[in-house]
């Protein structure tokens, strides 16, 4: 009697076993992102600047007139302040809209995909340029597989965008910090060229005074440089060089961002907060 | 990893010969894909635990990470040889030894906590536990781990944003058998 007792014991016991054994490889199928350190991310997104940028060469083709450009910029982990952005952004009619980088705080895998949650809920199309902050950690590889081309550039409506990366710092051991990609597009656009980066071209702690003149020069002799935008100040400011347009675009805290007007008669660039937008720049209609 | 070494020594050391010790395998919750463990239960509430996770990454490589869990357990439920923990609230601090992680800036930016450190993270975990009891006090369970990241409390302490959470918390399981 006591023997069947035993016996059925170990076969319970042995059940038991093979059963949270199954059951455990069965859920562990079902995980989110396993380490903070990797590349791994939920989203399924590739290539996306790539894809939009082909979107927007084909739909700017043949275009004239108008053209409005919405820029986000450092939204960090102020999720909340770039979801507010993005309220009024949807409100406006924009052909595209631009964040010039340092969408994540350290380049985690997680931060990534907060961002990219929170900007899906923009209606236009966007391009995201790889800020400083993005660029650690995993931050490279995960930004080149998710976004594409470190320095992508397009025409639009008779336009030229040039998104330039410009951290030089933490690329050091990686490729895609090409300043002579800048000297190149600069010196070859023939349309209105538009110049967008994350670190401002004169910043101290990346730039020597040498590479800061040089891509001062570089842009001097731009056949039709109108504007250079950056990043990575946070806060907002405005000045000139020559006839080009510089101007450092607030950080989306607080739901702030900047919309820039192309006009025929007039280029302008306005600083916003919520509904509230103030005109800070202004430069040479393109006649397109 | 000084803290580490002391940690392991302390648990297959100190011990005395009637403490238990567990072993695990599991995977997620922000520990690795692939992890192993060694865990040592004070008593029924208090457990310290360390774990070595690997993640393979087709982008940068393989990850390591070595990571210390502390779990308190608010219930211990039996039926018979049957065990459940409901509630096991904790905390884990984690680190890699991946080469593109940094404790400091590299000395190239003019302050060297130009960045916040990459490669240690801490996280808040609840667990869900359910068990059998095996002879002479063994025991064999499967736990349910959910990890909120450091970044993402942060986010709530910043923010007040709740959506943004979602993408900071990992789920993850164990098997652990206790001797």
């Amino acid at each position: 009697m006591r023997s069947k007792k035993e016996g059925f014991m170990r076969f319970g016991r042995m059940m038991t076993i093979w059963v949270l054994a199954a059951l455990f490889f069965l859920l562990a199928g079902c995980g989110g992102v396993d380490s903070p350190f990797g590349s791994q991310t939920k989203t399924s997104l590739r290539s996306h600047n790539q894809k939009t940028i082909r979107t927007l060469v084909a739909q700017g083709t043949g275009k004239t007139g108008l053209i409005r450009i919405g820029l986000l910029a450092d939204s960090h982990q102020n999720y909340k302040g770039l979801e507010e952005a993005i309220e009024h952004l949807n409100r406006l009619p924009l052909d595209f809209v631009i964040h010039l980088g340092d969408f994540t705080n350290i380049g985690l895998n997680v931060e990534f995909d907060a961002f990219l949650r929170t900007v899906s809920k923009l209606r236009h199309p966007y391009v995201a340029l790889i800020g400083n902050h993005d660029a650690i950690g995993a931050g490279i590889p995960m930004y080149e597989q998710i976004f594409g081309d470190f320095n992508p550039s397009f025409s639009y409506a008779g336009r030229r965008i040039l998104l330039y990366n410009s951290n030089s710092l933490e690329f050091e051991n990686h490729e895609g910090y090409d300043p002579g990609w800048a000297a190149r597009e600069l010196a070859d656009a023939t349309e209105p060229t538009y110049l967008f980066q994350h670190v401002n071209y004169d910043n101290k702690t990346h730039f020597t005074d040498d590479e800061i003149a040089s891509f001062e020069a570089m842009m001097r002799s731009a056949p039709d440089l109108r504007f250079a935008l950056n990043g990575h100040l946070h806060v907002g400011t405005h000045g000139g060089l020559g006839s080009i347009r510089l101007a450092t675009i607030p950080r989306s805290e607080g739901g702030q961002y900047a919309i820039l007007e192309l006009d025929p008669a007039k280029d302008s660039l306005s600083f916003c907060e919520g509904s509230q937008c103030q005109e800070v720049a202004v430069g040479p209609g393109s006649g397109i | 990893m000084r803290w580490v070494l002391a940690l392991a020594f302390s648990l297959l050391v100190l011990p005395d010969a009637k403490a238990q010790l567990g072993v695990s395998a599991g995977t997620g919750a922000y520990l690795g894909r692939y992890q192993i463990g060694l865990s040592h239960p004070f008593d029924e509430r208090h457990e310290v635990g360390l774990v070595y996770g690997r993640t393979p990454d087709e982008l940068i490589g393989e990850i390591r990470q070595y990571s210390l869990e502390y779990g308190y357990t608010y219930w211990n439920l039996r039926s018979g040889p049957w065990l459940l923990q409901p509630m096991t609230i904790g905390f884990a601090a984690t680190a890699t030894d991946h080469g593109e992680f940094f404790f400091k800036s590299a000395g190239k930016y003019n302050d060297a906590d130009y960045y916040d450190a990459t490669l240690r993270r801490y996280m808040v975990r609840y667990a869900i536990s359910a068990g059998r009891q095996l002879e002479d006090g063994e025991s064999i369970w499967l736990r349910f781990n959910l990890s909120i990241l450091d970044q993402g409390l942060q986010v709530l302490f910043n923010n007040g944003w709740r959506p943004a959470l979602l993408d900071f918390m990992s789920p993850g399981f164990s098997l652990i058998y206790r001797f």
